[in-house]
């Protein structure tokens, strides 16, 4: 599968074989700017995206930790995502995210 | 020539260091060395899923390509052994020399031995790094009795992982009650009891002896009171010992740690000190404990690597941490020491949190499966509100209800 991810400055990057088993890892293993601090336990926020509006809506809902999560991330959006809670299926081919201000931090 | 920034060590300060340095505008050479053969990695999961999976693999921190892309030299597998700082020089292990204009030591801590054991025997490990943990690791299959010392996170994490093996595990811990150090009396009997329903045998008040066998082993272990304990594998968890040397040689100013401004700056203005090796006293530790957690690490290498790179920011973080134990997730917010009141909610599964109050202002929050709690005040900590036992009263201590008001 594939995903598209821009990163902080609006750059575009293409991931073509996604292997890692979360949105997270991929973007990390990819080497773009992705903290995650704390490897994937929905404890730090610094795995922070803005998901494309198409594809909202075929993500598995926010769950409640990410959910209290996301309200102490920076600049939260309505598309707003923590990207290690994001599992890699195939019916996601094509994602579109963006890296959220506080990601890289 | 080019400057550079030298960074001693190989984990969460000396990766994010090098990374936040760049970020914001340092245009000079920028090398890591770390004397680890992995490129840094996520090191809680060592005595956590990493135990119980014999198939989970590691968790780099960044990719290599980051590095690369982002002209961060790394050289492993290669130790910095002296460091001239009049000469601005480090030499390595393998004989290289490295002249530097800045330099960061990131140095972290190793894993405290037994006193009195000064052979290593094969069946004694510890958890410190991916080493530490394949070996033990490897030699879980084979065991039947496990005895851990002390009853630290590390301790517990391990035998919480180990007890689910079916295996025989024993915690022995010299002071009265478990995580005495990190934890308040509260948290401390809930988890003992937390344990002892899984089966683990706590011991604590009980010094311990080990006797090595003609095998070269340890085989048994005595207690102070005349009890012995067979053991197939010793799993030693008893703190952790900065790396200092190379801050002694420079001289800088060292207690229990290399001490440090809120820039990460020490006291030779060259030189910065992040992460476990580092102290620091400030409004959320007064007492200057060293911290050893990942957010510490993390956010004091960021305010390093901005100020390597011309920036101001200071340091100014919530202290956070959290343990996995069995099916609990413990988070804490805040330093509980110095704590004159605590008061605890339970939820209706085992679910609990634990607010410390120093003078009526709240300290701490320990939670036990409550991570909106721990969320809630990890963010009114941070706050320039102060959180008083009449506030949290008034919401019948449902915390997350203070973020509304
Ligand atoms: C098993 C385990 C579980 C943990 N679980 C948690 C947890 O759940 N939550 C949490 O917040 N924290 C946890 N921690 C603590 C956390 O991992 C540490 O606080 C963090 O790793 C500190 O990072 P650091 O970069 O300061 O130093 P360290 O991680 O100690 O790394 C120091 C690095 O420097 C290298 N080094 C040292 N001296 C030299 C030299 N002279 N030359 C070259 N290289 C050198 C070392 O080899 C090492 O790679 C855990 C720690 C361990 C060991
Ligand atoms: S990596 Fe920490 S919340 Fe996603």
């Amino acid at each position: 599968m594939r995903i598209v991810v821009y990163d902080q400055g609006g750059a575009r990057v293409e991931i073509g074989d996604v292997a890692g088993q979360t949105l997270m890892s991929a973007i990390r293993d990819k080497g773009l700017n992705i903290t995650a601090q704390c490897g994937g336990c929905a404890a730090c926020a610094t795995c922070h995206v803005y998901v494309d509006d198409e594809w909202t809506s075929k993500l598995k809902p926010v769950g409640d930790v990410e959910d209290a999560m996301l309200d102490i991330a920076e600049e939260r959006q309505e598309n707003s995502r923590l990207s290690c809670q994001v599992k890699r299926t195939e019916d996601l081919d094509g994602l579109t995210v963006r890296l959220a201000p506080g990601s890289g931090f | 020539m080019r400057k550079r920034l030298l960074i001693v060590g190989g984990s969460y300060a000396a990766s994010e260091l090098a990374c936040q340095a760049r970020e914001n505008g340092y245009a000079e050479d920028i090398l890591i060395v770390s004397e680890e053969g992995d490129l840094p990695y996520h090191r809680p999961p060592l005595s956590k899923s990493y135990l119980k999976d014999a198939s989970e693999e590691l968790m780099p921190l960044r990719a290599e390509a980051f590095y690369r892309d982002k002209a961060i030299e790394v050289e492993l597998g290669a130790r910095v052994v002296a460091i001239d700082g009049r000469g601005n020089r480090a030499t390595l292990s393998n004989g290289v020399v490295i002249p530097f204009d800045t330099l960061a030591l990131a140095t972290g801590a190793r894993a405290r031995t037994l006193p009195g054991l000064d052979t290593c025997p094969g069946n004694m490990h510890c958890v410190r790094s991916v080493a530490d943990a394949r070996k033990l690791r490897s030699a879980i299959s084979g065991a039947e009795k496990v005895v851990i010392i002390g009853a630290g996170f590390m301790g517990l994490e391990v035998a919480s992982a180990l007890v689910r093996q079916n295996k025989h595990v024993t915690v022995v811990e010299a002071a009265d009650r478990v995580l005495a150090r990190a934890v308040s009396p509260e948290l401390s009997r809930l988890l003992s009891a937390i344990h002892a329903q899984n089966s683990v045998n706590l011991i604590t008040s009980r010094k311990v002896r080990p006797i090595i066998g003609h095998s070269g082993l340890i085989n048994r272990i005595e207690l102070d009171d005349g009890s012995i304990l067979q053991a197939d594998i010793v799993v030693v968890g008893v703190g952790s010992h900065p790396n200092l040397e190379l801050a002694q040689q420079l001289e800088l100013k060292v207690g229990n740690g290399i001490v440090v401004d809120d820039k990460s700056r020490t006291s030779r203005s060259n030189v910065f000190a992040a992460g476990d090796c580092a102290t620091f006293s400030g409004q959320f530790n007064l007492a200057g404990i060293r911290l050893e957690s990942v957010q510490n690490a993390i956010d004091q290498a960021r305010v390093a690597g901005n100020a390597i790179a011309g920036g101001d920011k200071v340091y100014h973080a919530v202290p956070w941490f959290w343990s996995d134990q069995y099916e609990s997730k413990i988070q804490i917010a805040g330093l509980s020491g110095g704590a004159t009141y605590s008061e605890s909610r339970h939820g209706e599964k085992s679910d609990v949190s634990v607010f410390h109050f120093r003078d009526d202002v709240c300290v701490s929050v320990e939670s036990v499966n409550r991570p909106r709690d721990h969320i809630a005040a990890r963010r009114l900590l941070a706050g320039s509100k102060e959180i008083t036992r009449r506030n949290l009263q008034e919401v019948d201590f449902n915390i997350s209800a203070l973020l509304k008001a």
